[in-house]
């Protein structure tokens, strides 16, 4: 039979090495107990329905973060359609106003009107150009 | 070669209708067109005479005659193999087309060079030509088209599609326009639908525009219709021909049939129904253990408490199938219903108010199926009040989001169909709605700013927003003893929030949205 090392112990028969794996074994849930502060099983029990309910909520926050983007999109296309229909009625109003100007640029008492400016116009540009 | 080629098979008409069909074609305000008239040996020497001289008066008449009967179909192959139009549209020997009928089709044409089939809304006319049964059709719905032919008049098919799909078939005779129609919808690029009156059929007792049953034989070729419809485009389906002359189509549930979750909130409220004092939730619990075939289901029962203890007794049976969820926040259906998807497992989700009660033993299946349609995400049946009367035959937005039918008897098909076809609507009721897990879950579920109203309307326009489809169907049916548990004043909050996401769809039956 050869003689094995295990951290400086002797292992004689493979009893022993069941028994040094278990050893082993008990030392790294020692310390990951250790590590997470858990010391007995309803200990663990409890942290693992905390952590659920944990699960749970960040579930139910992201189901309701996810609404809340489909309902900033709802509003930004709401926005949008009346900011569509806003631009069409100013749209249409500038039309009028324009023609409306133009209408009046074409009657007769604008164009005597311009006529009978002409020589104060003439004489402002040559004041003006002095 | 013109833009269009109208087809008419010609056989017997009454002479005052077929005049009346010849001056509409006479008075369309476009003129790009031609007529190809088909007398498929009428007896009447004076059908013959008309066409010849309506041909010798027009030139762009063109006329063909038959020398034996051979029946609608080879009529209208007759006439579709003398048109030489870029469209093809269809007129029956004694309906009129609206002056602006082609005008406005050929506008719809022009502004999309891929539009394929363009069909519009239409009337009837009565023996004095009276116009009466208005009919106001919906957006394209394929859904609905495999339950009735609700295109047909009038119907524009480009050509070139008419012939890819080998025109019209024997053996399909008074369905053959609808079987036509399936098959051009399979290929269409772009199917238009204009929503003006541009065709009105002429009710002559024993027409098909007169009575659902005047033609029996119609009712078989449609069934085969859609029976050969389905399997080119690869749907198992279910077909049958309903008591009111409609096609029923349910798609084959996939094998093994999937998880069903079936989720209600519940105060534990009690109510008199069926002349009895009734606990609403093990009522409706006990309905659906009586009575449901599915053999894949959980309930979740979402109950409110207050300090660990329900409002109200509730005492529900011993059923590995139930599980019970204890809400203790403040009332919020809406939360209560992520809740209860939240603890449940199924891969459909089965929405149900506690006020319902089951009447069909195969409503599961019938929802499952409905959500095997491609692209339908949500699904409603009919829902009845305690006296039979519609509760809700689905959502509409016309003129404002409210219950198709309510108050309306149940036992009637509707107007065009209405109660009596499987179709796509623009929301569903959350007192019974089935829908994709996966889907519930990628748009967040149902809105917790909605506690008590308009979270199903929030949910479906949700649902259409992101490129998918609600269908509601009479195929089940269920009681549902409406807001006997709730306070049915609305939150003006609930609907400035809704008007905050929804207005600009308010008024519009938009049910098939692009998504953004």
């Amino acid at each position: 039979m050869n003689d094995m090392s295990d951290n400086g112990s002797q292992i004689v028969s493979p009893s022993d090495l069941r028994d040094a794996s278990r050893e082993r074994l008990l030392a790294e849930i020692g310390s990951l107990q250790h590590q997470y502060g858990l010391t007995d099983a309803a200990q663990l029990e409890s942290q693992i329905v905390k952590l659920k309910r944990e699960l749970a909520d960040s579930e139910m926050r992201l189901l309701q973060a996810r609404d809340y983007a489909r309902g900033c999109a709802a509003e930004l296309g709401e926005a949008k359609a009346n900011f569509a229909i806003h631009q069409q009625l100013a749209d249409r109003r500038v039309r009028q106003a324009r023609r409306k100007l133009q209408e009046f640029q074409s009657t007769r008492t604008w164009k005597m009107g311009r006529l009978i400016m002409l020589p104060a116009r003439i004489l402002r540009r040559i004041l003006k150009g002095g | 070669m013109p833009l269009f080629s109208v087809i008419t098979p010609v056989y017997n008409p009454p002479l005052d209708a077929f005049e009346s069909c010849i001056e509409s074609m006479l008075e369309q305000t476009f003129t790009d067109w031609e007529w190809c008239l088909v007398d498929d040996a009428s007896p009447n020497p004076k059908v013959r005479e008309i066409m010849e001289r309506l041909a010798r008066k027009d030139k762009r008449v063109r006329i063909a005659f038959r020398q034996t009967n051979g029946g609608i179909v080879a009529a209208s192959q007759d006439g579709l193999d003398i048109a030489t139009g870029t469209f093809i549209a269809l007129l029956d020997n004694d309906d009129t087309l609206h002056p602006n009928a082609l005008n406005l089709v050929s506008a719809t044409l022009t502004q999309d060079p891929t539009v394929d089939y363009v069909y519009s809304d239409e009337n009837k006319l009565d023996e004095q030509g009276r116009p009466y049964d208005l009919f106001r059709k919906p957006a394209f719905d394929p859904i609905r088209l495999l339950g009735q032919n609700y295109c047909s008049h009038f119907s524009v098919i480009r050509s070139t599609l008419i012939d890819e799909v080998g025109g019209f078939r024997t053996g399909y005779e008074g369905s053959q326009d609808y079987d036509l129609i399936l098959r051009i919808t399979e290929r269409a690029r772009t199917i238009v639908h204009i929503p003006e009156v541009l065709y009105h059929w002429r009710a002559i007792p024993g027409s098909a525009a007169d009575q659902h049953d005047a033609k029996p034989y119609a009712l078989i070729s449609a069934e085969r219709a859609v029976k050969d419809h389905l399997k080119r485009i690869k749907i198992d389906a279910m077909v049958s021909v309903s008591d009111g002359g409609f096609i029923q189509v349910r798609p084959v549930i996939s094998s093994p049939p999937p998880k069903v979750s079936i989720i209600i909130p519940t105060r534990g409220d009690a109510q008199r129904i069926w002349g009895m004092h009734t606990c609403l939730i093990e009522n409706a619990i006990s309905s659906i253990l009586k009575k449901s075939t599915y053999p894949n289901y959980e309930i979740v029962v979402v109950l409110d408490v207050k300090e660990s203890k329900p409002l109200n007794p509730v005492s529900l049976p011993e059923d590995p199938r139930i599980s019970v969820v204890h809400y203790d926040a403040p009332f919020n259906f809406s939360d209560k219903c992520n809740v209860g998807v939240q603890h449940s497992s199924g891969e459909i989700v089965i929405l149900l108010n506690d006020d319902i009660e089951v009447i069909d033993a195969d409503w599961i299946e019938t929802l499952v199926s409905m959500l095997q349609f491609p692209d339908v995400a949500m699904v409603g049946p009919m829902l009845l009040l305690e006296d039979s009367r519609i509760q809700s035959a689905g959502h509409t937005n016309i003129p404002s989001p409210h219950s198709i039918g309510s108050g309306l008897s149940s036992h009637q098909t509707g107007k065009f169909g209405m109660f009596g076809v499987t179709r796509r609507v623009s929301g569903v009721t959350a007192a019974c709605a089935a829908i994709h897990r996966s889907i519930y879950e990628e748009l967040g579920g149902f809105s917790i700013d909605f506690p008590a109203c308009f979270n199903d309307l929030d949910f479906g326009n949700k649902v259409l927003e992101s490129g998918h489809h609600i269908v509601w169907t009479p195929l089940t049916r269920l009681f549902h003893f409406e807001s006997l548990t709730r306070d049915p004043t609305v939150a003006p909050h609930e609907m400035a929030m809704l008007e905050k996401r929804w207005k600009r769809y308010f008024g519009r039956e938009d049910y098939s949205r692009q998504p953004a």
